[in-house]
Order: C-alpha cells, then sequence, then structure tokens
C-alpha cells in the first residue's frame, strides 16, 4: 500500500523530483506516481497511516518523529546526516523561506536574517538538520535594522509542516536575537520588544500564498520556489534536509534500491503482497 | 386585526431577508470564482474526464470520479441509514418501555453531536484497519466511509422520524389494528406512509449531511482521484477534493475547485427537487 502527500506538499515534490518520479518532456510534465496511493495531508497522517498498515510505505522528512515506523536503506546506504553531508545519500532537499518584497513592516526580513545567521543556523545544525551557509539570494544588504519600521507585535510565520519544529525554535531565539542586535544598533528600550510569533502548520505551497495574500509575514517551504513565486519575493536556502522513505516498522525489509522504490511507487510492483 | 399582524413585521422581515441574503452572497460568490474555469474548460473534459491532475501540464480536470466518490459514499450511507433509522424511531415509539425510549433518544442526542472529525478518528483507528482485517484491501475504501457516514446519520434520521412519527394521530393505526389488522401491518401500512412527509424530510437532511461531509470521509476513503473498481477501493467525494487542494490551488486550478462545489450545489438542488416531486 502506498502513501502520499497532498499535492500542494513540498516533501511530495521533492520526493517525485528526487526519484524521477516526473516525467518532462518539454513543455509537458507527467506525473508517474500510482493512482492508487493513498493521499493525506501532513506529514503527521502520512506516518500515522504507514504505522498503521504493515504493508505500507512512504515517504518523510529525516526530521519527522518516525513512531511505529522506521526508513530503510536505499542502495544500502542508510539515511544518516553523515552520508548527506557525504555525498553517498542523496536524497535531501534544502528547506527555504520567504518573505514579501519591499515591506514597511521588515520583520519578515530581519527574521530571515536572523534565520541565516550564525545564531540561526547553529539551532539548525542543534536539531539535526543540516546548515546552510551561503548568501542571501537577491543580494539584500545587511542594513542594520530599519530604522523606520514600525516594530509590530505579531510575526506570522506559515507553510511546510516539515520546516516547522526548526521554525518553532528559530521562534523561540528570535525574540533574544533581536533584543541583542536592538541594543547594537541603540535602539531605545521602546522597540524590540513583545513579539508574538505565530505558527501555522500548512503546506509550503499554501504557505507561500498566505505570504503573497498577505496573512502570513514569513513562508516555509520543503521545496523549490517556482519562477513565478521568485519574483514575488525575497528568499533563500535555510537548512538542508534528508528525504526517507518509511516502512512500517514490522515490515522486515530493510533495504531498497532506488529502481525499486521507483517501481513500488509507481504502482508497477507490488513487492508485499497487497 | 391587522395592526396585531403587522406588528414586528419589520424585525422578522429583516431576519428571514439576512438569511436570503446570505444565500445569494454565498452562491453569487460560488458562481463568480467557478463559471470562469466553465467558460476556460470544455464542460464535457471537466464534468466527465476521468483524469484529474492539476499539477501536470498540461493539466487535466476531469471530476468525474470525485462525482462519482461523492455519489457511491452518499447513496451507500443512505442506503444504509435511512431504513435503520426508521426503523429504529419506530422502534422507540412502538416497542420499547418509555424509560428505555428516553435512554435511547438521550443517546441519540449525544451522538448526533460529536464532531465529524472524531467519527473520522474513530473511523481511522478501528473502520478502516478492521476492514483491511477482515475483508481484504488496505481499508481505506469506499466500504469504510460509505459505514463511517451511515453511522453519523443514523442519530439524525432517527431523531427526525421520530417526531414524524410523533405527528401521526394515534386514532389512525389504532383505528387499524380495530380492524383487525396486526401490529406489523398498521404500522407499515398506516403509521409510515401516514408520516411520510416527515420521514422524508429526514432522509433528504440525511442525503444533504452526506453530500457534504469532508472531514471523515476524507479521514478513511484513501483518495484516490480515480474511479473505484469495487467497495474495497479507495475513492475521492468533491468534498475532501475541494478541501485537500484549497490551500494552495492557484489560477484555473482553483477557478475549479469553485466550480466543483457549483456542482455539489447542484446536485444539492436536484437532490431537493426530486423529493419534492414524488409527491
Amino acid at each position: 500500500m502506498v502513501v502520499t502527500r497532498e499535492s500542494g506538499s513540498g516533501t511530495r515534490s521533492a520526493f517525485l523530483d528526487l526519484f524521477e518520479l516526473q516525467e518532462i518532456n518539454g513543455g509537458q510534465k507527467n506525473i508517474l506516481l500510482t493512482r492508487e496511493a493513498i493521499t493525506v495531508n501532513r506529514s503527521g497522517s502520512l506516518l500515522a497511516a504507514v504505522a498503521g498498515n504493515p504493508y505500507a510505505i512512504g515517504y518523510a522528512s529525516m526530521q519527522d518523529h518516525l513512531l511505529g515506523v522506521k526508513g530503510i536503506s536505499i542502495d544500502h546506504v542508510a539515511p544518516t546526516r553523515e552520508h548527506i553531508k557525504d555525498g553517498s545519500y542523496p536524497y535531501a532537499r534544502p528547506l527555504f523561506m520567504a518573505v514579501r518584497k519591499g515591506e514597511r513592516n521588515g520583520a519578515g526580513k530581519r527574521f530571515l536574517e536572523y534565520v541565516l545567521s550564525e545564531d540561526g543556523q547553529k539551532i539548525v545544525e542543534a536539531a539535526d538538520y543540516l546548515s546552510v551557509w551561503q548568501e542571501e539570494r537577491d543580494g539584500k544588504d545587511r542594513k542594520q535594522g530599519n530604522r523606520q519600521s514600525q516594530i509590530q507585535g505579531k510575526l506570522i510565520l506559515s507553510g511546510s509542516s516539515t520546516v516547522m519544529p526548526l521554525a518553532e525554535k528559530w521562534a523561540e531565539g528570535y525574540v533574544e536575537w533581536s533584543l541583542g542586535r536592538g541594543q547594537q544598533i541603540g535602539q531605545t528600550q521602546g522597540e524590540a520588544q513583545a513579539w508574538e510569533i505565530e505558527l501555522q502548520e500548512s503546506d509550503s505551497s499554501s504557505g507561500i500564498a498566505m505570504l503573497l495574500q498577505g496573512s502570513a509575514d514569513v513562508a516555509l517551504l520543503s521545496r523549490e520556489l517556482t519562477r513565478e513565486e521568485r519574483q514575488q519575493v525575497i528568499w533563500a536556502a535555510v537548512a538542508v534536509d534528508g528525504l526517507v522513505i518509511v516502512v512500517n516498522e514490522r515490515n522486515p525489509i530493510e533495504n531498497l534500491s532506488k529502481e525499486e522504490i521507483r517501481r513500488i511507487f509507481m504502482g508497477v510492483d507490488r513487492v508485499w503482497t497487497e | 386585526m391587522d395592526r396585531i399582524r403587522g406588528e414586528g413585521k419589520e424585525v422578522f422581515g429583516v431576519l428571514a431577508g439576512s438569511s436570503l441574503f446570505f444565500l445569494v452572497l454565498f452562491v453569487s460568490f460560488l458562481f463568480g470564482g467557478g463559471l470562469p474555469a466553465l467558460c476556460r474548460l470544455p464542460l464535457s473534459e471537466f464534468l466527465f474526464g476521468l483524469r484529474w491532475a492539476p499539477e501536470e501540464t498540461p493539466a487535466s480536470y476531469g471530476i468525474l470520479p470525485m462525482i462519482a466518490g461523492t455519489g457511491l459514499v452518499t447513496g451507500g450511507a443512505v442506503l444504509l441509514a435511512a431504513p435503520l433509522g426508521i426503523l429504529a424511531a419506530v422502534y422507540i415509539k412502538e416497542y420499547c418501555s418509555p424509560r428505555f425510549a428516553e435512554l435511547y433518544r438521550g443517546m441519540l442526542a449525544v451522538l448526533a453531536g460529536i464532531p465529524s472529525v472524531v467519527y473520522g478518528f474513530f473511523g481511522m483507528l478501528v473502520l478502516v484497519p478492521g476492514i483491511r482485517s477482515w475483508l481484504g484491501g488496505t481499508g481505506n475504501s469506499l466500504l469504510a466511509a460509505i459505514l463511517l457516514l451511515a453511522f453519523m446519520l443514523l442519530p439524525t434520521v432517527t431523531e427526525i422520524s421520530g417526531s414524524a412519527l410523533a405527528e401521526v394521530p394515534a386514532e389512525w393505526p389504532l383505528g387499524a389494528r380495530a380492524l383487525g389488522a396486526g401490529k406489523i401491518r398498521a404500522i407499515f401500512f398506516v403509521e409510515l406512509p401516514a408520516a411520510a412527509k416527515g420521514l422524508r424530510t429526514g432522509v433528504l437532511l440525511a442525503v444533504s449531511r452526506a453530500m457534504g461531509e469532508t472531514m471523515a470521509v476524507s479521514m478513511v476513503a484513501g483518495n484516490q482521484a480515480r474511479l473505484p473498481g469495487g467497495l474495497l477501493d479507495g475513492v475521492r467525494t468533491l468534498t475532501s477534493g475541494i478541501a485537500m487542494e484549497m490551500g494552495y490551488a492557484a489560477g484555473l486550478h482553483r477557478q475549479v475547485l469553485y466550480a466543483m462545489g457549483m456542482v455539489l450545489l447542484g446536485f444539492m438542488i436536484l437532490a431537493g427537487m426530486i423529493w419534492r416531486k414524488r409527491k
């Protein structure tokens, strides 16, 4: 039994991409995932579905809490951070964060700045993701805080369930960080306070849709941004996450080849009697 | 006399009008969002297309599998829940002790109030694995959706049928008995037909609820966007389809989702009309 995420999920996009389950010829794109796959929302639901059925197979982020399921090796390489770093386990993808361009507020940009800073990336490593050290893509200069920006009381982060656990930690670290920065650039004590950071978990595509609509300040994505999206926001890769194929923990299978995985998800093979 | 009738007319008029206003607002919103899709897509491809693949290029927006999903799930659930509910109401009225009747009605009230998500959990944790063990397949199936939905509809149908039966003048079935009819005959040939209008309302309500149910169904049905081959295959309903993709759909995709809402509305109106015709 094959379980997959819903269409808007970044984890799903990354999965289809990394396992070559999309056929792209010229302007055409076909999806090779079997039509029989059970579709669920949220990574949590997918893991629950796999845990509930000894014959199930699905995919998730390496970070997800694997309760009742286990990740399998692919081509005899186990899904670990070391293997991702040394390249032997290529199934990893960057996680992205996007904020609006040209905000009066600037709150989103500052949060992004924080996330890409040393402190922000330390949190990434500590949380067992892999950090990414690179300049922000749009070359935004690191102006020390927008003096004109009114420091609003609320910051809304929305998007991928995969990135959420990181987002929570970042949210905690952000307040301290901005307080520290505030003192550096001589802001008065009246500013840089009482941040209320709200996290809304959905999926990558919903997150960026909300960002563009204005109902969120920061979008979290576990997939690449599309060409149209890139033009409308400021974005950066903020962490790297591995993708893991999961099966029920009672399943005796420990390893599959990439080709076998593709065939299972295309519906060609039904490896375990189903 | 006129004066008394006129009193409060404005207030009640406004309140009644506001319901109408909301209805109009809602329908125009739905049509406004969905009509563009119907203009851009050939209607037959939309309504009768078998392939739902919005992420592909070129994208396919065939909703027939989801129409079938909604139809099968609703039909199956009502087919189960209606007779059971009506007969349960008969039982309460005609056969059981008054104390038990009270208890039963209380239980029904509780069941009717349970949120869909909770039913969905029940379905996921009990129904789905159960079907998988006893009948095979993945468990996330049309059958699971039908059973769960029927379960959800039962309290409502029973309550409304109960009210309908209570409306029947007691003399009628009694009269039938007096004329020599047995109890069962009296019930089926006198009481039930007499309550038919109210019973029909209960069933219609069940149909509407079934067609609109999203959460519980999407948790147990598998959500495959294709025509099911059998009871044990998974299905996707129109409502689940809308709910799953609305968050991020853009452009034509979003308009198509609105159009699906229009289709649903159309079905509900159709159901209501058919019901009324069968006088």
